[in-house]
């Protein structure tokens, strides 16, 4: 699934060259979404399907799976900003300047590991499956870009924007809250957007572990060897991610600091 | 640019005793054993060489820098131990990459000591608008705009602006007109002196620019290696009695030709011209002309406003029927009282009859000043600086 965040990408750079995107730009999306779900709608529809086929393919089945889907990409981000972000900002301060090196080397080595094998490990040496493993596996994969965007949002400030900050009579935390934070945040929402589209992918593999999601759609269709269902499956967490991936843009243009 | 004389009597506002400052891992103190006396309402220039500790100085005062040893008094209260955060507020800070917050507007940048300080939104709106017009940026323009869509200059500005939110009773600027282009800085610097005519502020100002330390100070503490001062004086004194040779070649040779920009065409009195109003016969002319020890005559209206320079050619050629106004040259070298000797010096290198005019504030022709004027000038300048000089030395034991 991520194969498809970059090529989203450079559709929004495209569209931003412009300036400010106008309203007709934030449509493209979702009417392209929307034709891709009618155009998968309509291809189910034209099957003759079997037995297995539609019970895998059933209105209630699919809600489930795509709900759960959600609430794994929903928990596992939220679980990461609430972890990642204040690490960030710790990571960023004088006083951790000397163990800053080796906590980004642990966290980097640690992202080096697939997830599958995370989410495997955890399943077989601790005999921890179901929704809380996968989001501890998810968790563990997405800290890593929004901890270093965090950090390298907060260190890229201008030290002489801060000195004056200071030099005004700020305290640190106010320097902090007004002024390294919002110059920070539009960095920080590239990590979260990249997190989000990881963990949106990711989750379709934690039916491995009993977890849910989309992965039971596709996975089910594997086992039986029916390519209708394993295209629904698939092309429902392609839809998915870029509807999320979509909904990031707009908060990351919502929230981005005028004036930069 | 008050007068040598009266910083005597002034308050001291800035008062730095035995100050030090030890960077780790440096071998030398960066400042060392510095006491420095700062009086209320005076622009005190630092300057020095690069690396002598003139930032590290002015950043201890607000204790951006914290000393190493040594004790820090504002306005008699040693504040070297006291909340850094409270005494920033009270201390206007502008620094050279003008640090203006580019996520919020110049309104919202200038707006923010008062905030810090709690005034109510009404007061600090007034203060707002009150600051962008004293730094010439209308606020109607201005007030919502970003930094980024600022000039340099500009943004400067408002750097000052901002600097003066909280109205501290004392301002600090590092190279505040470092990175600007010559011309909007001579702009920035008149501009600045003009506030600062208006709010009196005590300041400490870092340069490594001796011309702008000479045309902004009140008084230059020309710091060497490890902020040992040199030389702490009045601009004039610095450039006609310099304490040492150090001193003598920070300044370098234009010393001279400095001193020119401490003094004013206002200082000296204009010689007298032979003159004749526009009205006055070709006749009459020629005749003034003659009995005149000087080579043209120059022109006024019936205002008394320089019109032209006549030569006793152009009056031979012009027949009995015409009038001044249609012969003669145009009058270029022109300077008012307040121009600097530098400036009249300039005008009248160029001139035709090598002296500039004078004239008043309504145009009014004064007289003139020629080459001579400006060199007697500058001797009886130097004279007095040395009598100065012997004095001070006399003084001690
Ligand atoms: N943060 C620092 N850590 C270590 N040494 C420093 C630090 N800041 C300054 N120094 C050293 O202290 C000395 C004085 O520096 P300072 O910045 O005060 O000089 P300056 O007179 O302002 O020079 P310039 O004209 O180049 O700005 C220099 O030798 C410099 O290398
Ligand atoms: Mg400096």
């Amino acid at each position: 699934m991520s194969t498809q965040a970059p090529h989203l990408k450079t559709a929004n750079q495209e569209t931003g060259v412009a300036g400010s995107r106008g309203l007709s730009q934030y449509l493209v999306m979702p009417v392209v979404l929307g034709i891709a779900l009618l155009a998968l709608y309509v291809y189910v529809s034209l099957q003759e399907l079997d037995s297995i086929e539609e019970r895998s393919l059933n209105a209630a089945r699919l809600t489930r799976a795509v709900w759960e889907h959600i609430q794994l990409t929903a928990v596992s981000t939220l679980l990461t900003l609430l972890i990642a972000i204040p690490l960030g900002i710790l990571l960023t301060r004088p006083f951790t300047r000397r163990i800053r090196p080796y906590i980004v080397t642990v966290l980097t080595v640690l992202q080096a590991v697939p997830t599958i094998a995370i989410l495997v490990l955890l399943a077989v040496a601790f005999l921890f499956l179901g929704f809380a493993a996968a989001i501890v596996g998810l968790v563990l994969y997405a800290i890593v870009p929004v901890l270093l965007n965090t950090m390298v949002g907060l260190e890229q400030v201008d030290d002489a924007v801060l000195e004056a900050g200071r030099g005004m009579g700020m305290s640190r935390t106010t320097v902090l809250q007004k002024i390294e934070l919002p110059l920070a945040i539009p960095v920080m929402l590239a990590g979260i957007r990249t997190a989000l589209v990881i963990n949106v992918g990711t989750a379709a593999l934690v039916t491995y572990i009993n977890a849910g999601g989309l992965g039971d759609i596709i996975v089910a269709g594997l086992s039986t060897n029916r390519i209708v269902v394993q295209i629904v499956g698939a092309a429902l967490t392609a839809i998915l991610a870029l509807l999320i991936d979509y909904i990031a843009g707009l908060i990351e243009d919502l929230l981005r600091p005028r004036g930069l | 640019m008050t007068s040598a004389d009266s910083h005597e009597t002034r308050q001291v506002m800035i008062r730095l005793e035995k100050l030090t400052k030890h960077y780790p891992g440096q071998q030398r103190n960066a400042v060392d054993g510095l006491d420095l006396d700062i009086n209320e309402g005076e622009i005190v220039v630092l300057v020095g060489p690069s690396g002598c500790g003139k930032t590290t100085t002015m950043k201890m005062i607000n204790r951006i820098i914290e000393p190493t040893s040594g004790r820090i008094i504002l306005n008699g209260e040693d504040v070297t131990r006291t909340d850094a955060d409270q005494l920033r507020r009270r201390i206007g800070y502008v620094i050279q990459q003008t640090g203006l917050f580019p996520h919020m507007t110049i309104g919202e940048n200038v707006a923010t000591v008062p905030k810090l300080l709690g005034w109510d939104k009404s007061r600090t709106d007034a203060r707002v608008d009150e600051l962008l017009n004293m730094v010439n940026m209308d606020p109607e323009i201005f007030r919502h705009r970003y930094p980024k869509q600022l000039s340099g200059g500009q943004q400067q500005r408002i750097g000052v602006a901002r600097a003066l939110g909280g109205d501290p009773t004392v301002l600090l600027m590092d190279e505040p007109f470092g990175a600007i282009d010559p011309i909007t800085r001579d702009r920035l610097q008149n501009e600045f002196l003009r506030v600062q005519s208006e709010v009196r502020k005590t300041i400490v100002f870092v340069t490594h620019d001796i011309d702008e330390a000479i045309k902004m100070g009140d008084r230059i503490a020309i710091f060497k290696e490890g902020s040992q001062l040199a030389q702490y004086d009045t601009p004039e004194q610095i450039l006609t009695a310099p304490a040492d040779d150090f001193v003598a070649e920070f300044i370098g040779r234009g010393a001279s030709l400095k001193r020119l920009n401490l003094s004013y065409v206002g200082d000296i009195d204009p010689r007298p011209w032979p003159t004749v109003s526009v009205s006055t016969s070709i006749a009459e002319a020629r005749e003034t002309l003659r009995n005149a020890a000087e080579s043209a005559l120059i022109v006024v209206d019936e205002a008394g406003r320089p019109h032209s320079w006549v030569s006793p050619e152009e009056l031979n050629r012009a027949g009995e029927g015409s009038s001044l106004k249609e012969i003669g040259q145009t009058p270029r070298a022109i300077v008012e009282p307040r121009a600097t000797l530098s400036d009249a010096l300039n005008e009248l290198i160029a001139a035709r009859y090598a002296v500039t005019l004078v004239v008043d504030d309504t145009g009014k022709l004064q007289g003139v000043v020629d080459i001579e004027q400006i060199n007697d000038s500058i001797r009886s300048m130097r004279a007095s600086a040395v009598t100065e000089a012997r004095a001070s030395l006399g003084g001690e034991p």
